[in-house]
């Protein structure tokens, strides 16, 4: 019956003239609610049963555990709820995170598709994982008009005026967040996000305990299970690594990316601990571990480095890419007196360097491929 | 023996392999050719409607290719000439009289005048550009694979068992004809290696080993649009070893017939230019896609026409209509895939049938990496792609396109989670380049 109503306004929206621009519309829910059955016209005349859509819904998938956590953990942090059952907390993170996401879906999406309607193509899957992401990379405290705008510079400015999915430098979800991280400083790091707005109490982040020189107070244990205040999705390491996992049995995320941003993070942070009897700076004497499982590090390398368009799209290059980035991200944290957090800038820097990165591996196979003509 | 080993292609496991039967099909009454299906060339006709020709008399030939003549596989009248568009020819229907009477202009001593006389020199086929050559051409070398590796391709090894002398004599013609190297390519463990006069090469058996392009990418790079190689299936190849050396013209051709949308599948013998319908004795009208060549690189054709000239494959797979509900949240255990994002993965892609259904919207290139687990050369598919979309002609030389084909990106387009049409595209890309040169 649903078939026949969806096949019913097609074909009403394609004999109207004026109505044929907003096929798209009809073609996201109808391909979203049923799956396609158009006939191969070129060969191959059979295909993979993967489309873009299984991707990004297994992306969606592997976001799940850092979500679930992040909603219970939003109640664990907040000083207003007093009793720290499980539920209880979750409830209450609910209430936070749902309104995101709503505000997130419903303007990203309004966006989507004024896009795809002018341009008369059909409405990407990739802003599933866009959407997704955002709410998650933000301050629970965030006010939802200001996670509006971000949201919808983040699609403009950071995927559509490139020509979209596919053809973007700098990944949508994290040029939302840079946006607010630039326009409104206050409300994203420092004290601001984590004072609960009844009694006053502030509660800091463990990498904004370390950068003021504070003691941390919170184990390692603690940092890794995620029961530390921070961005919605970015606190549990645990969490994050079983999306990893995910990402890495399915073959979707890059298991290049994800470890060479390990590796640039070893490195990096083995190198600077060397400085800590030279320098004050109590950032220094992080050790990889530490960095690995404090803000936003961990879920930056599995969901956000990994974003096929915006890094590098040659395995060499994806190397170098991923070691900019853990590289980057550490020198951020650690040097730059202004921010105790790097990785987002990190992955943002390497997006703009992945293109070159691309190019020096091409124009090494090109001049490989002339030396073997050469023979 | 030179030996390589693929390590990245796919076999595809389809339903309805053929047998190793051979069924004989009967003489037909009309034989069909259709000129405008045969790649790159402008046809002029030599005969018209109500002239009789005998085998091996010409039919027509190609404007810029003038020696190259395309010939009768039988004896008969011409009965029909069915022009297209802009007076393409379509269709020649010879009626065919059943006495196989030989055209008796054909000298059958061993020089190319008269090998471009008997009308065998279309079986050539030339890379780059995978168009039959002019006639003018030395080629560099020519390359016989006798291991296609495509779904439902003739097992040589067990076919030709018994021709090996007519192999051989095909291979002495060639070696005359061109004076050039001959490299033949086989499995590992073959029947064709006391072949002499030839290179002999060997691959495993790994889709697209198969493939001429392929092969030559390993054994020997074509460096630009100038370095022409030749190459030649080996049952034409055994045609021109015995035209040569026989008095009857060599007019049959094996097919290998597959695909679920079919029940007799086997290897069938039959009249070159018999009609689909003439081939299979079965009901034809059922929702199926009838394919010349095989799934990954033929081309779509309707059960009046006969098989386009260089197949030796017909594929008959089923279409599906069917639309899952919430098709990209179920765990997928009958979806085929090459990637992990099924269930299916799990189970090595048993019990999952493949259809015509494209399974998914055209997307833009989203870089997976997918593409490069199945490409068998060292060429930078998404890069020569977007270079080919953007017309990029002097990118697309530094990133090798003289050395790809169609059907050795048939495999990336298989496995494209955006429905990229590669294969198109490198076709095109070609298109391009040969137009430029």
């Amino acid at each position: 019956m649903l078939r026949k109503l969806l096949d019913n306004v097609e074909q009403k929206i394609l004999s109207n003239e004026k109505l044929k621009k907003f096929h798209p519309l009809h073609d996201a829910l109808d391909t979203f609610l049923y799956s396609t059955n158009t006939k191969t016209e070129h060969a191959p005349y059979v295909r993979d049963a993967i489309d873009l859509k299984r991707t990004m819904i297994l992306v969606v998938l592997a976001l799940l555990p850092a979500f679930f956590f992040g909603t219970y953990n939003v109640g664990l942090q907040s000083p207003e709820v007093v009793d720290k059952d499980f539920l209880t907390c979750f409830l209450y993170g609910l209430k936070i995170v749902l309104p995101m996401y709503l505000i997130v879906f419903a303007v990203g999406g309004l966006f989507e598709a004024i896009f795809a309607v002018i341009r008369g193509h059909e409405i990407n899957e990739g802003f599933l994982v866009t959407g997704f992401l955002i709410p998650l990379t933000m301050p629970p405290t965030v006010p939802l008009w200001m996670l509006a705008v971000a949201t919808i510079f983040g699609v403009v400015i950071g995927k559509e005026i490139f020509g979209g999915t596919g053809y973007n430098i700098f990944n949508p979800a994290l040029t939302a967040r840079a946006f607010l991280f630039f326009a409104y400083p206050s409300y994203m790091s420092g004290n601001k996000p984590w004072i609960a707005p009844l009694d006053g109490l502030s509660q800091a982040t463990p990498l904004l305990q370390k950068s003021s020189n504070l003691d941390i107070t919170y184990s390692w244990w603690d940092m890794f299970y995620g029961y530390i205040p921070g961005s919605v999705g970015e606190t549990s390491t645990l969490a994050i690594l079983i999306g990893a996992f995910v990402l890495l049995i399915t073959g979707i995320g890059s298991w290049r990316v994800m470890l060479s941003t390990c590796l640039g993070l070893i490195f990096t942070s083995t190198l600077l601990n060397q400085l800590t009897g030279v320098s004050d700076n109590p950032m220094l004497g992080l050790t990889a571990l530490e960095h690995f499982v404090m803000g936003g590090f961990a879920f930056g390398m599995v969901f956000m480095a990994t974003d096929p368009v915006s890094s590098a799209q040659t395995n060499k290059g994806r190397w170098f890419y991923g070691l900019l980035i853990g590289f980057m991200a550490i020198v951020i944290r650690c040097i730059n007196p202004a921010y105790p957090e790097g990785m987002m800038l990190a992955i943002l820097f390497a997006n703009a360097f992945a293109p070159l990165f691309d190019y020096f591996v091409i124009q090494s196979h090109v001049k490989g491929r002339q030396l073997s003509y050469e023979e | 023996m030179n030996s390589f080993k693929i390590t990245k292609g796919h076999n595809l496991k389809l339903s309805g392999i053929p047998s190793k039967k051979i069924i004989d099909v009967k003489s037909p009454s009309s034989i069909f050719f259709h000129p405008s299906s045969i790649k790159n060339i402008k046809t002029k006709l030599l005969v018209k409607e109500g002239d009789s020709v005998k085998v091996g008399s010409p039919l027509f030939y190609d404007k810029k290719n003038e020696k190259v003549l395309f010939v009768s596989s039988c004896s008969g009248t011409v009965k029909k000439i069915q022009f297209g568009q802009r007076r393409i020819v379509e269709i020649i229907e010879i009626e065919n009289d059943k006495k196989n009477i030989v055209f008796d202009n054909l000298d059958r001593d061993v020089s190319k005048e008269n090998f471009l006389k008997s009308g065998l020199w279309p079986y050539l086929r030339q890379k780059p550009y995978s168009k039959i050559p002019h006639y003018s051409i030395n080629p560099k070398s020519i390359y016989i694979s006798a291991m296609p590796t495509e779904p439902f391709a003739l097992n040589y090894e067990s076919l030709m068992k018994n021709s090996i002398k007519s192999i051989q004599l095909g291979i002495d013609v060639l070696k005359k004809i061109f004076d050039c190297e001959i490299n033949f390519t086989s499995l590992n463990e073959s029947i064709f290696s006391n072949l002499s006069n030839v290179n002999h090469y060997s691959f495993n058996n790994l889709h697209p080993a198969g493939n001429i392009g392929v092969q030559i990418h390993h054994i020997d790079p074509i460096k630009n649009g100038d370095d022409i190689r030749f190459y030649l299936t080996l049952q034409d190849l055994v045609r021109i070893g015995e035209f040569f050396n026989m008095k009857d013209y060599p007019n049959l051709r094996y097919i290998s017939i597959g695909g679920n949308g079919i029940d007799n599948q086997a290897i069938y013998k039959v009249l070159i230019g018999t009609s689909i319908q003439d081939i299979i004795d079965s009901d034809l009208s059922k929702d199926i896609q009838i394919i010349s060549g095989d799934v990954l690189n033929g081309k779509i054709t309707v059960k009046d026409n006969s098989l386009n000239f260089h197949d030796e494959v017909l594929s008959m797979i089923k279409n599906d209509n069917k639309r899952q509900f919430l098709g990209w949240l179920m765990p997928g255990f009958k979806k085929y895939s090459l990637t992990k994002a099924f269930f299916s993965k799990l189970l090595n892609n048993k019990g999952s049938e493949l259809s015509t259904n494209k399974n998914g919207s055209i997307r833009t290139i989203v870089p997976m990496g997918n593409w490069d687990r199945v490409m068998a050369m060292n060429i930078m598919s998404e890069y020569l792609v977007k270079s080919i979309l953007a017309n990029d002609i002097d990118m697309m030389e530094k990133l090798g396109i003289y050395e790809c084909s169609p059907e050795d990106f048939s495999l990336c387009a298989f496995i494209c989670q955006s429905k990229v049409e590669v294969s198109k595209i490198i076709e095109d890309g070609l298109d391009i380049m040969e137009s430029e040169a």
